[in-house]
């Protein structure tokens, strides 16, 4: 027997999936250890060796590979703990970072502090140099102050220099020779070049993205090093990879290369269990994937089999142009605490009690109502049975807060006000959910839902409802959705460069120049990772406006190169239909201007689905537990509603609503008009009738 | 527009009244129940769906010509229940000059921009070609307006979509309460706030530098603002202001109404819904014709949403600093210099003509209580706009850009400081450049409050940037120039005012600056009385700082300086 491993390290639990050929055969969650999360990944494979009743040793011996994912590079840009980086940037535009792009989030609101830039002004240190939009050089490189910026730099004690001038992202000349003088003025140090990192327009995300690439370079390279020594020794002689934000893995020599590719890369996995559940089970290629835990709900799009991507990226006041899963967060979960404002309207979140003190029914000391409280109240989760029995909670408690802090200000008895709060997150969360469908003109409807996260099954019947959509599914892995992505994920990279050029004086050679040039990096990616060509899949793709207009769309390119005047025309075609889906207007006859131009490197593993209900063998009436007293809005007041133990659940099982089905880490909650079966694989199949 | 998010959306209820108003400009959405309202008024015995009405007239409840908005009505089942309403920036209108801004025009017919009094450009979901052809035909690109007009329809019917939705879904009598429920909440929350300041009554002004040849003794801007908490109401009111002026600064209903609403809510706490209930409670008083009143044929108001608009954002919000201290607010930078300028002229790269607003380089934001003068900063918009990519702007247009950089030693100082000014130096390589821009801060800098200095000026100059010796010759600051390919253009922003007396800031903040490079050790020493140690590290010296802060008299002369 032979396993693969999947660790997602997120901020409050470390969670492992060990799988082998016929699927998942164990979940493991542990807690993160912040100091050295090695320890905390070290911890989880312990729980899975002594559940498998075999030594550590033994245990790795017998895994073939091992995918991380880690938040190490986003909580050091969070926190502010990354490496100190110095800037050599072009004479004139010193103060690149400080001022980013403009812009404020509230026109009224001034009583905040504007946030420092990323490379303080001190270690950053403007040389003559300037290359025009026509590649002439208007000012050439002063080589006198290069060496003396690096001087100064290594004086000022940085770690590592990041080089990012005007326009290099297409004439990189200057950064090339300013590499060259590092090289010779201060051998060894390490050094970030903006037209590597990131060849795109818009020189302050391409600088910002140079100097993090710079910053994060170190941490990483200590983190993986420590990564790997600690599964060496513990016995473990496979292959190591790492999740990335582009929803794939990667070698971790890639990381190395490219820090920025591991920021996002826990949610950025989730869809691509999604999408591996909607196609074992439905076989769609259209789904929507959310998590929802304690303090947030992510939810991320699968069109067409491919995984939504965005390419501007925030990371706390800074945006770069990389390309990354899109993923829309919000702070919405079980613990997220219910308020009523002056006004009398009622906000639930972003305000989370977190653990401690946590739900007012969790007994910690928490006064304040949640959204679990609520859940609670209404009858969605049982007092004695949360997280298996492990935590009893108390409805007495949950109904004093809600009734405190809701349902007194707004006239509402305990259930109405418990009401008001659950629906109240659960339109939050329909709302992220619309902004990656609806808002990019793509109708939610026909999309698969796969629910994952703890809270998730006491809202999705109601939130998909709202979506018009029909189909759900609810895995069995659905507390640790990301780390079964990691198991499953394929190899995958994007590659982007700049190049401007227009549908009315199409320059063929400049472009294919350009696509053969990415190609070569997408190949080499693939290469370095290992992976077999057979299972190579390259796509193409090209970001189109129309001329000196400034909004962009992302349209598949149906072949590697463009090589007639029908090739353009098809593609204008696809961008006019794409503008008017999505922007609600189109201009036939515009000008399309094409701006920038991707491959995306995929190497496909491949994994079939394997069964992981092998002792439940009840039928529906054997595996009914009792019945409780639970609110239905539909009903208009709570109802006596059968309650299921969903560990006993057989494939092929089927109930209808309502009902609960109570399952060690989550609550599914099944509404009126709603029904579910158990699929032979073990998931849940909730349908909206 | 769509380069700098210059451009902003309402949904207005049946009564034209807003409910929804995200993230836009204060400068076009505190007022734009205006141009609903002028909509209802023009067309509400014949509206049907399928309408899309165009609306730039500022003698009907538009900011300026050059906002374009679209107003399109929503109907579920033959009953109007909302407007929706999209209104963008223009670059290029038509206008006698290549400019957005037509500040010398002396009355309208100078001014010269097609004017739409919510003119009615599409029906049954269609344009009206008529209309549309006529707008091709006097605007100087009409390509780049015609996109931006596609982009403006379709925001407005994405809304009308959308609402349909939500009404099929919940019903519309749940709808229609809701729409009477978020007003009354917006009301409630507003008055709530009010009902916490001091009562009382306050005077404050604001000046517009003179423009020669054109205004010459420049504009004040006087307003009275009245709290009365016990009934949730503040009135600010414009009236004693002078006559309309014959040049395009003419402030109109919308600006000076947006103009009061945003000086009193830059001081609001931020969960306050921006809806009519909310905005009700300012109530925002003003002549029927004046430079700071409603607009009045035949004067111009082409400039309503900038320069004197402006000053009057900054006399409201002066108030605070009088009001409350921990409530004060300094003065901010104009900035509609050189480097927001409008630039036209003809590209040979491109082969083409351009007429186009960049927006880059604008700040000096003003100190606050508690905090900093904001970088980034432009007062009629908040701060909201975007600012160009510099790569960007120099794909499609022939300029380039040599400098943008923060001015050192510019600051209003305070015990928090105005944000420092701003050099922006722009090339013409290729082609000849046409800048057009209407600066101000000159003759009087923004000013500081309660103790803290004034802003430095605002400059523009011109040179020859290839030759190191050329001096540079100093350019009046409401001008047009066209540059000859190798000569560049320089603008340097105002810094915001200081608030607090600087030499209660914290030494801190004093060392950072310094060690940043935006503040001089000389001048830590001179206006904060902060003596530091010559180590790169810029330690503070206690002992000496306690002295140098011990001999100062108090209100000394701490104005920021442009070098």
């Amino acid at each position: 027997m032979s396993y693969a491993l999947s660790s997602d390290v997120g901020g409050t639990f470390t969670d492992l999936v060990v799988a082998d050929d016929q699927g998942v055969v164990g979940m493991h969650k542990v807690l993160t250890t912040p100091d050295n999360q090695v320890n905390g990944i070290l911890a989880a494979i312990s729980a899975a060796a002594s559940a498998s009743e075999v030594t550590e040793s033994a245990f790795l011996a017998a895994c073939r590979s091992f995918s991380n994912g880690s938040t190490v590079a986003t909580n050091a840009l969070i926190e502010r703990s990354t490496a100190r980086v110095g800037l050599i940037c072009t004479k004139g535009h010193g103060d690149v970072l400080l001022f980013r792009e403009g812009g404020k989030e509230n026109p009224f609101d001034w009583d905040l502090d504007y946030p420092e830039p990323f490379v303080p002004r001190h270690l950053t240190i403007p040389v003559t140099e300037r290359i025009a939009r026509d590649g002439s050089v208007v000012l050439p490189l002063d080589e006198a102050e290069v060496r003396s910026a690096i001087k100064a730099l290594r004086e000022l004690e940085v770690e590592a220099i990041a080089v990012a001038y005007l326009w290099a992202f297409q004439y990189p000349a200057h950064e090339v020779r300013t590499a060259e003088l590092i090289e010779e003025e201060w051998p060894g140090v390490d050094y970030s070049l903006s037209h590597q990192v990131s060849p795109i327009a818009r020189e302050y995300r391409r600088t910002v993205a140079c100097a993090m690439d710079a910053s994060l370079r170190p941490l990483l390279t200590g983190y993986l090093e420590r990564l790997e020594d600690g599964l060496r020794e513990a016995g473990f002689e496979g292959s190591l990879r790492v999740l990335t934000g582009s929803g794939g893995i990667a070698a971790p020599s890639e990381l190395v290369r490219n820090p920025l590719l591991s920021l996002d890369s826990g949610p950025a996995l989730a869809p691509v269990a999604g999408r591996f559940y909607a196609t074992a089970e439905f076989d769609a290629e259209d789904v929507i994937t959310c998590d929802m835990g304690g303090t947030s709900f992510d939810v991320t799009r699968v069109t067409a089999g491919e995984i939504a991507v965005t390419r501007d990226f925030r990371i706390g006041h800074e945006r770069l142009n990389i390309a990354k899963v899109d993923c829309r967060t919000i702070g919405a979960g079980g613990g997220s605490i219910a308020r009523v404002d002056e006004g009398g309207l009622l906000h639930v979140g972003p305000e989370s009690a977190g653990s401690v003190p946590g739900p007012a029914c969790y007994c910690g000391g928490g006064s304040l109502p949640t959204v679990t409280d609520a859940a609670l109240q209404l009858g969605y989760y049982d007092e004695s049975y949360f997280l298996g029995g492990a935590m009893p909670l108390s409805r007495e408690l949950a109904a004093e807060a809600i009734e405190a802090h809701v349902g007194s200000r707004l006239r509402l008895d305990v259930d109405q006000a418990a009401f008001a709060i659950w629906s109240t997150v659960c339109a939050s969360m329909t709302e992220a959910i619309r902004e990656i469908t609806v808002k990019v003109g793509i109708d939610p409807s026909e999309y698969v839902f796969v629910a994952g996260g703890g809270a998730a099954g006491a809202h999705i019947g109601p939130i998909v409802e709202g979506l018009r959509g029909k189909a759900i599914i609810v895995p069995r892995t659905a507390g640790t959705l990301s780390a079964f992505g990691g198991a499953i994920g394929d190899v995958v990279r994007e590659f982007n460069r700049s190049f401007f050029t227009n549908s009315d004086d199409f320059d063929f050679d400049a472009v294919n120049t350009v696509m053969r040039g990415l190609e070569d990096e997408a190949t080499a990616f693939l290469k370095r990772c290992g992976v077999a060509k057979d299972l190579w899949d390259l796509q193409y793709f090209v970001e189109a406006r129309y001329q000196f207009q400034d909004r962009e769309l992302t349209i598949p390119l149906p072949h590697p190169r463009i090589e007639s005047i029908g090739d353009v025309r098809r593609v204008v075609e696809a961008f006019h239909d794409m503008h008017d889906k999505t922007l609600g207007s189109c201009e036939e006859g515009g000008l399309v201007e094409f701006v920038m131009w991707t491959v995306r490197a995929v190497g496909r593993r491949g994994m079939t689905p394997g069964a992981v209900r092998e002792n439940a063998s009840c039928s529906a009436s054997e595996a009914l537990r009792g019945q409780r007293k639970v609110f239905f809005d539909e009903l208009g007041r709570k109802v006596t509603t059968p309650i299921y133990d969903g560990a006993l659940l057989a494939g092929g099982s089927m109930l209808d609503g309502p009902a609960v089905i109570e399952e060690p880490t989550t609550s599914i909650v099944v509404f009126p008009g709603h029904a579910v079966r158990v699929s032979e694989l073990g998931n849940y199949l909730m349908t909206v009738l | 527009m769509s380069a700098a998010r210059d451009l902003s959306t309402a949904i207005c209820d049946r009564n034209g009244d807003a409910l929804a108003l995200p993230n836009g400009f204060p400068v076009h959405v505190a007022n734009m129940s205006l141009v609903a309202k002028s909509v209802l008024e023009l067309h509400g015995h014949d509206m049907r769906p399928g309408d899309a009405f165009l609306h730039n007239s500022p003698y009907h409840g538009n900011t300026h010509m050059a906002d374009h908005t679209i107003v399109v009505p929503v109907f579920h089942e033959d009953e109007l229940l909302f407007l929706c309403a999209c209104r963008g920036h223009q670059a290029d209108i038509g206008n006698g000059v290549p400019t957005t801004y037509n500040v010398r025009a002396r009355d309208i017919y100078e001014e010269g921009a097609l004017c739409f009094p919510g003119v009615r450009v599409q029906q049954d979901y269609r344009d009206v070609d008529d209309i549309i052809r006529m707008a091709k035909m006097r605007i100087r690109v009409p390509d780049v307006w015609y996109g931006d007009y596609l982009a403006a329809i379709g925001a407005a019917r994405i809304g009308e979509r959308s609402l349909l939705e939500l009404v099929e879904r919940h019903g519309r009598e749940t709808i229609e309460a809701f729409c009477a429920e978020w007003q009354e909440y917006g009301s409630r929350k507003m008055a709530d706030a009010i009902g916490k300041l001091p009562a009382g009554r306050w005077s404050n002004s604001s000046r517009h530098d003179g423009i020669p040849g054109l205004l010459d003794g420049g504009v004040t801007v006087g307003v009275e603002v009245t709290i009365i908490p016990d009934q949730g109401r503040v009135v600010v009111d414009f009236r004693d202001n002078a006559d309309p002026v014959a040049c395009g600064l003419n402030l109109c209903e919308a600006t000076v109404l947006s103009a009061g609403r945003t000086g009193i809510m830059n001081r609001m706490p931020t969960d306050v819904p921006l809806c009519e209930g909310a905005f009700d409670r300012i109530e925002v008083r003003m002549r029927e014709a004046g430079v700071v009143g409603k607009a009045s044929l035949p004067y111009s108001s082409s400039v309503a949403t900038t320069n004197v608009a402006d000053h009057a954002i900054l006399a409201v919000q002066g108030v605070w600093s009088q009001v409350d201290y921990e409530l004060g607010m300094a003065e901010g930078a104009e900035a509609n210099g050189v480097e927001n300028g409008v630039i036209s002229g003809y590209d040979s790269a491109h082969d083409r003509h351009y007429v186009t607003q960049i927006i880059a380089g604008g700040t000096g934001g003003m100190g606050v209580f508690g905090h900093d003068g904001w970088v980034d900063y432009a007062i009629s918009n908040g701060s909201m706009e975007e600012w160009n990519a510099i790569e960007v702007v120099e794909q499609k247009y022939p300029i380039l850009y040599l400098q943008q950089e923060l001015i050192p030693d510019s600051m209003g100082a305070g015990r928090w400081d105005g944000a420092p000014g701003c050099r922006t130096m722009i090339a013409a390589v290729s082609d000849p450049v046409t800048f057009m821009y209407l600066g101000d801060n000159q003759e009087t800098h923004p000013r500081g409050a309660n103790g803290g200095g004034d802003g430095s000026g605002q400059r523009a100059a011109i040179v020859d940037w290839r030759d190191l010796l050329a001096d540079e010759q100093e350019l009046p600051l409401f001008n047009s120039v066209t540059l000859q390919p190798g000569q560049a253009i320089i603008g340097m922003t105002s810094s915001g005012g200081g608030y607090g007396d600087p030499l209660e800031r914290d030494p801190e903040a004093i060392r950072h600056r310094v060690r940043e490079g935006w503040l001089s050790r000389s001048r830590a020493r001179e206006v904060y009385g902060v003596v530091l140690e010559e180590s790169s590290d810029c330690e503070i010296d206690v002992d000496a700082t306690a002295r140098e802060r011990g001999r100062r008299p108090v209100g000394h002369v701490a104005q920021g300086v442009c070098r």
